[in-house]
């Protein structure tokens, strides 16, 4: 399948047709990094202060509060997520938080938020690694998965990869749907 | 005629036999390959190339025989380990089969190459055992006294295929 065709692209490029452009955070791992397209994140913050709610069965990636100011928003431990779901195996820093406002998410999204008891808060927060950078890519620049398993993983989260040389793989994942079914859903 | 004569017209009637009949035999061509201490085999005509020194890329929410993506050339290849599907045990490995299959890239985690062999098509036996780890082989050679199957790699896929659904 062409990437043109899948209709996840629709309203997340920018620029002339021919030139559009994606913008995407970068999140610089090993072995493989991670893309998060720019428009499922609503801005970010330097972790400086936070509270311990402690972790629990029910709740496995939240265990902090983000203090920031007047503001406290729950902060999911994504960095820990991704290591764990991507088997990445470096350490590196996990000092800044990407931020999400809760009406920002789809629906479906938003009824788990209150299911999972975030209902309070206006805003999420996501702990990723310090080196987190923005970059811009073409479509060209994307791959789909190998055919069997492009569809399946699509729908788990994972609708593309960028390959940007033969020593490294990126992969750029559904913020919204990861979150929705491997995290809230998730129950150790 | 003397004896002498027939003998050497005998012997080159013989000859030309031997060279037409060499010329009738159709070969088959396969890689050898190992799994640990296990060799099986794929038509050479499915195998695009060898590459070793492999960065395997963990990919989530797959079956476990699904080892992950590699990086060959800028492409993404889904990465078999046989022997999880086979015998539950992981491949210690970073040498890959790269599969040469219609619509898919797709490649084997694989101990080693061994060798690549011409079999006569009358020496290729055919696989009449219809239990569920014979869906995945094609048909056996025999080499150096022992029975080498023969991999029916599109086989993989629709396995994967189906473990997807499910």
């Amino acid at each position: 399948m062409p990437l043109a065709c899948w209709n996840g692209w629709s309203g997340i490029l920018s620029g002339k047709p021919g030139e559009e452009r994606l913008h995407v955070l970068l999140l610089p791992h090993t072995p493989a990094s991670i893309m998060i397209n720019r428009h499922q994140c609503s801005s970010s913050i330097y972790i400086a202060d936070t509270r311990e709610i402690g972790a629990g069965q029910e709740r496995p990636w939240l265990s902090e509060i983000l203090i920031s100011g007047d503001m406290e928003l729950p902060l999911f431990d994504f960095d820990r997520f991704l290591h764990h779901t991507f088997g990445l195996s470096d350490q590196s820093p996990a000092r800044l938080a990407l931020v999400r406002t809760l009406d920002s998410f789809p629906e479906p999204v938003r009824e788990k938020c209150r299911e999972y008891g975030l209902a309070d808060y206006g805003a999420l927060a996501f702990r990723v690694s310090s080196s987190t950078k923005m970059i811009d890519l073409s479509p060209g620049e994307f791959q789909l998965p190998p055919r069997v398993l492009a569809p399946y993983l699509a729908l788990q989260g994972i609708p593309a990869l960028a390959l940007p040389d033969s020593e490294h793989l990126r992969f750029l994942i559904d913020f919204d749907t990861l979150f929705e079914l491997a995290i809230l859903e998730e129950r150790v | 005629m003397e004896n002498k004569e027939l003998l050497q017209r005998l012997e080159e009637r013989g000859r030309e036999q031997k060279k037409k009949d060499e010329k009738t035999v159709e070969y088959r061509k396969y890689v050898v390959f190992s799994l640990g201490n296990s060799a099986y085999a794929l038509p050479a005509t499915d195998v695009k190339e060898i590459s070793f020194d492999n960065t395997i890329y963990f990919v989530p929410f797959v079956p476990p025989y699904i080892r992950g993506f590699a990086n060959r050339h800028g492409q993404p290849y889904t990465v078999f380990d046989l022997d999880l599907l086979f015998k539950n045990e992981k491949l210690e490995s970073d040498t890959l089969l790269i599969l040469n299959l219609p619509g898919d890239q797709a490649c084997l985690l694989i101990s080693d190459v061994n060798e690549i062999i011409k079999v006569p098509t009358n020496e290729v036996h055919t696989i009449s055992s219809e239990d569920e780890s014979s869906r995945y082989f094609l048909e056996s050679v025999e080499l150096e006294g022992k029975e080498v199957f023969v991999l029916n790699a599109p086989r993989l896929l629709e396995r994967l295929e189906r473990d997807l659904e499910r």
